[in-house]
């Protein structure tokens, strides 16, 4: 029991009665002003005692509870000193009411106001403790928040996470916006309440004076997570006197946690549960599904001599891939029968841009996957249709970004797929017309996760 | 003379202020930029890769074969199980569910709404669990390539809006269509093919299909999409008259051409370089249209994929077939229309004849596509115009049949950049509200041209006075379906 907390806590409620006094005192004092209200003269110093009386209670209990919770130190000190300016405002008007002090009736009018000012910033203060800064316009109409200069609406913290996924740092990007937007202000080094920094990485895992607050793998022995699913009206329960954490940002804080609380995995070394990547995708429309490699990796510019080279080309239809991706896709213009050696060769000379490769039924001479080999940034291939055999797919073995390979009716068997499953990037391979056995494809697809594509395995029997 | 002076005047009044207001300026920063004659982005048509010169972002399907079943599917009967319907069998409607929706002519006048449930089986299929009925055994195979979105809405219940609504944007005609949208904005990959092809199964009745759901509204002409007809003379008017060969044909359209560059150079109308471009296409066409039609050199197990019907001309599956061949050669826009679900009565023999015509043949074409690759970057998209009521229209017999019913229905799509095996979406327990994560279709018309790797915000055209897009003002991609 504390006798000290117990009697502060009736702070709030006590407060109410020297506001209403002293603005009854002061409202007395003006009306007694005019004539025919001249008889409340004799009230204001009778109001005023019991305001100043109050005041000074509000005071006492106001100065025990100062100690209970973690209130803003800046606030919490303004807010005493304007009380107790308060108290003595009220005392000294008294004695001046009964005459024992001597001023003129003017000063006694701009006391009161002086009086009035303080009370008002005294309570807006308060309120500013209890409800957190920006509570009075919280409510209010935008324009009136213009003028008030608090913001619209908050950004919810998660809605600064950078677009692509595997440019996000989890700590940095996604767990860092949620301390410094809920816990910062009373977690910093300036308010370290129970000796806990959250403002970085190292002071958040020395944690503070009681047990562990992260341990890494279990969230459910760690302090900070037992602190924020507390039930809200837990004594221990945090962010003390904010909105709780939404439940998008407290998954996301476990998964962390479990992840062994790194302060530097990515996004992409890490696999996202489903239901917390539709928990980020539903609130903060983050997209958390990997991207493709040609969207992650930048093309260099396309300069006036490559663009000289591609008009050159007319073999081939070539298109960057979007107005701000310099990668290219390219495939064989519909008037050429066959490519030539030499129209392959042209390709290397933008291997730095080309991603798709189409080359369906256009090659002639199976040797040049040599140079194809070389076009290290495709994503996409097309073969389909081509004299390539086992010997010419060692050479694909190279390129380490091949997500889908189209080798239907090409000559390729189950010894080509061997090598193929080199391609660690691999994602789809197509293999339909060829002689590729239908085991060497499902051993792919359980041993690589590669979709091994043989045709006719969805094929609809007629029954 | 002095007529033809007149003309001149009045074309530079006003077009050489704004051309020249805005012209200097894009001279002088063209010339600050340097010459990109590739990607440069410049405004005037480039007849390969559309207004847009590239994609806004990269594109996750490079053409789309949608199957438009015309008439309206009946969701409850073969994508959307409702077993409550089945129990409440016969049973008024409640006011609850209805809430005085609209209802169509047909049936404004009915003092009752019984419930009906589908008499037909459903179960569910592949690793996915997708439910089906036993309608479409051939899709249900597949049911691990597809993604369905079964809380479609619309604002139209009848057909006519509706259909233009879904194609074009709009319930009110005169607006693009998607193809044509598509034409213009990303252009084509094969010249000698137009870039938006239609193909309407022949001999079906039901409602009326005008070739305004293909046009190109306020584009150039050449954007709208071309009917290849099923029979000797697939796009009708092109081939040449009797008497007249190839080599008298060419000359005649380079003279043509000449003639037409004067005209241009006169009154720069848009126009005629639209009409040349569609002499020129029309020439090349002459080739590429046959070979592209010739069916023949189709090995028996494709035929026996797609079905008996895909050897004769013009149904439904040798349409899919085709389908498949245009999109080999790089038709960006296929558009397949197939009438007669329209089952306002006797649905329990209907439904089945319609679906017998169109099962085999989707699923095959998404089998066949896939086999080949292409589901890597073709889009299948197959559904209707809007969904069909949960009550009977009339009395609830064994000949009954459904109302249009804009508040909910099915598609599904398949290939490149959406989820497999995957369902977007839910009606309620009548199968009459969306009860979660509604789509309507100008969300539908965003997430298509986005798939496409086009912003439906930024593609627009500028028309008597303001600037037009597919989705008006409205629609949001769907991103939950995006793979
Ligand atoms: C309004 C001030 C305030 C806010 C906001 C706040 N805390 Fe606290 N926090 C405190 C005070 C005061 C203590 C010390 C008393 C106690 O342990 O309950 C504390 C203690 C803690 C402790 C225990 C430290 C230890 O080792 O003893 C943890 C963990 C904690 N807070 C986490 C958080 C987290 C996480 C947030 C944000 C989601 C947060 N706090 C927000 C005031 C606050």
């Amino acid at each position: 029991m504390d006798l000290g907390l117990f009697f502060g806590r009736f702070h709030p409620l006590v407060v109410h009665l020297p506001i209403g006094f002293l603005l009854l005192a002061a409202l007395f004092e003006g009306a007694s002003r005019l004539k025919q209200f001249n008889q409340l003269k004799a009230a204001v110093s009778w109001t005023l005692l019991l305001g100043a009386i109050s005041a000074i209670v509000s005071v006492i209990f106001g100065l025990l509870i100062a100690g209970d919770r973690g209130y803003d130190d800046d606030v919490l000190s303004l807010h005493k000193w304007f009380g107790i300016s308060v108290v003595v405002l009220s005392a000294g008007l008294w004695l001046i009411e009964i005459g024992i002090l001597k001023v003129s009736s003017k000063i006694i009018g701009g006391i009161f106001i002086v009086l009035i000012l303080f009370l008002s910033l005294t309570g807006h203060l308060g309120g500013t403790l209890t409800h957190g800064e920006g509570y009075l316009v919280e409510h209010a109409p935008g324009f009136i928040k213009k003028i008030a200069g608090a913001s619209g609406k908050k950004l919810a913290p998660l809605d600064k996470v950078p677009g692509n996924p595997d440019s996000v740092v989890v700590f940095t990007d996604m767990i860092m916006p949620i301390l410094e937007t809920k816990c910062m202000p009373c977690h910093s080094e300036t308010q370290a309440k129970g000796g806990l920094v959250l403002t970085t990485y190292e002071t958040l895992m020395e944690g503070g004076d009681g047990n562990a607050t992260i341990s890494p793998g279990k969230p459910l022995s760690s302090e900070l997570f037992r602190r924020i699913t507390l039930p809200v009206s837990h004594q221990k329960f945090m962010p003390l006197k904010e909105q709780p954490l939404a439940f998008t940002e407290v998954s996301l804080i476990a998964w962390w946690i479990e992840e062994g609380a790194k302060a530097d995995s990515r996004l992409s070394q890490s696999e996202i549960p489903d239901h917390l990547s539709e928990l980020l995708m539903r609130d903060h429309k983050i997209d958390v599904t990997p991207k493709p490699y040609y969207e992650q990796a930048t093309a260099p510019e396309l300069n006036q001599e490559k663009n000289q080279l591609i008009e050159s080309m007319t073999a081939f239809n070539i298109r960057k891939l979007s107005a701000k991706n310099n990668f290219l896709d390219v495939s064989v213009s519909q008037d050429v029968k066959k490519l030539t050696g030499q129209e392959v060769e042209q390709l290397l000379q933008l291997k730095d841009h080309i991603t798709w490769l189409d080359l369906k039924d256009k090659l002639d001479d199976p040797s040049s996957l040599e140079s194809i080999s070389e076009l290290s940034h495709l994503t996409r291939l097309n073969l389909a249709g081509n004299p390539i055999a086992d010997d010419h797919v060692a050479a694909l073995s190279d390129l380490k970004y091949l997500e889908s390979l189209n080798l239907v009716a090409t000559s390729i068997t189950d010894v080509g797929l061997e090598s193929l499953s080199q391609i660690a990037s691999l994602k789809r391979l197509y293999v339909w017309q060829t002689d590729v056995s239908r085991d060497a494809a499902n051993e792919l697809m359980k041993n690589k996760g590669i979709e091994v594509v043989v045709g006719y395995q969805l094929a609809i029997e007629n029954n | 003379m002095c007529h033809c002076d007149h003309q001149k005047s009045d074309y530079t009044r006003r077009d050489f202020l704004t051309k020249t207001s805005l012209g200097l300026g894009a001279l002088s920063l063209s010339s600050l930029l340097g010459p990109s004659p590739v990607f440069g982005g410049t405004p005037s048509i480039n007849p390969n890769s559309g207004i847009l010169g590239q994609p806004h972002f990269p594109a996750k399907a490079k053409r789309v074969i949608y199957l438009f079943q015309s008439g309206a599917p009946s969701h409850l009967d073969l994508f959307d199980y409702k077993p409550l319907l089945n129990k409440m069998n016969g049973q008024e409607i409640p006011d609850s569910v209805r809430k005085g929706q609209r209802l169509t002519g047909m049936t404004a006048g009915q003092a009752s709404f019984p419930l009906a449930g589908s008499i037909f089986d459903f179960k569910q299929y592949g690793d996915s669990g997708a439910i089906m009925s036993n309608l479409m055994p051939h899709t249900a195979k597949i049911a691990d390539e597809l993604c369905f979105i079964k809380s479609m809405y619309t604002e139209a219940i009848n057909h006519d809006p509706a259909i233009t609504f879904f194609q074009t944007g709009s319930q009110l005609p005169g607006r693009p269509s998607i193809g044509s949208w598509v034409s213009y904005g990303l252009g084509t990959d094969n010249e000698n093919l137009p870039s938006f092809v239609v193909l309407v199964t022949k001999n079906k009745t039901g409602q009326p299909l005008y070739a305004r759901l293909w046009g190109n509204g306020f584009l150039p002409s050449e954007h709208q999409g071309v009917q290849f007809r099923a029979g000797k003379n697939p796009v009708l008017y092109l081939s040449n008259p009797p008497g007249v060969d190839p080599i008298a044909r060419q000359q005649q359209l380079q003279d043509l051409e000449k003639l037409q560059k004067q005209s241009y150079d006169e009154f720069e109308d848009p126009e005629i370089q639209a009409r040349m471009a569609q002499y020129e296409m029309a020439f090349r066409m002459q080739t590429s249209v046959p070979e592209v039609m010739d069916t023949e050199s189709e090995p028996d197990y494709i035929y026996d994929l797609y079905g008996e019907d895909s050897r004769t001309p013009g149904t439904f599956a040798a349409n899919c077939l085709l389908a498949r061949r245009l999109a080999e050669k790089g038709v960006k826009f296929i558009q397949l229309y197939h009438q007669g679900w329209d089952q306002h009565n006797n649905l329990p023999n209907r439904l089945p004849r319609q679906c017998k015509e169109t099962d085999q043949a989707s699923a095959a074409l998404i089998t066949d596509l896939k086999q080949r690759g292409m589901l890597e970057d073709t889009l299948v998209i197959w559904g209707g115009e809007f969904g069909r009521t949960s009550y009977s229209q009339g009395q609830l017999d064994e000949t009954f049949g459904r109302d249009h019913h804009p508040n909910c229905f099915t598609i599904f799509m398949a290939g490149a950049g959406v989820k497999k095996g995957f369902s977007y979406g839910a009606t309620d327990d009548f199968g009459y509200n969306v009860a979660e994560n509604p789509v309507h279709v100008h969300d539908f018309q965003a997430t298509l041209m986005h798939l496409l790797g086009v912003d439906h915000e930024r593609l627009t055209y500028k028309f008597q006075g303001r600037r037009f897009r597919l989705t008006d003002v409205h629609g949001h991609v769907v991103n939950d379906i995006l793979s």
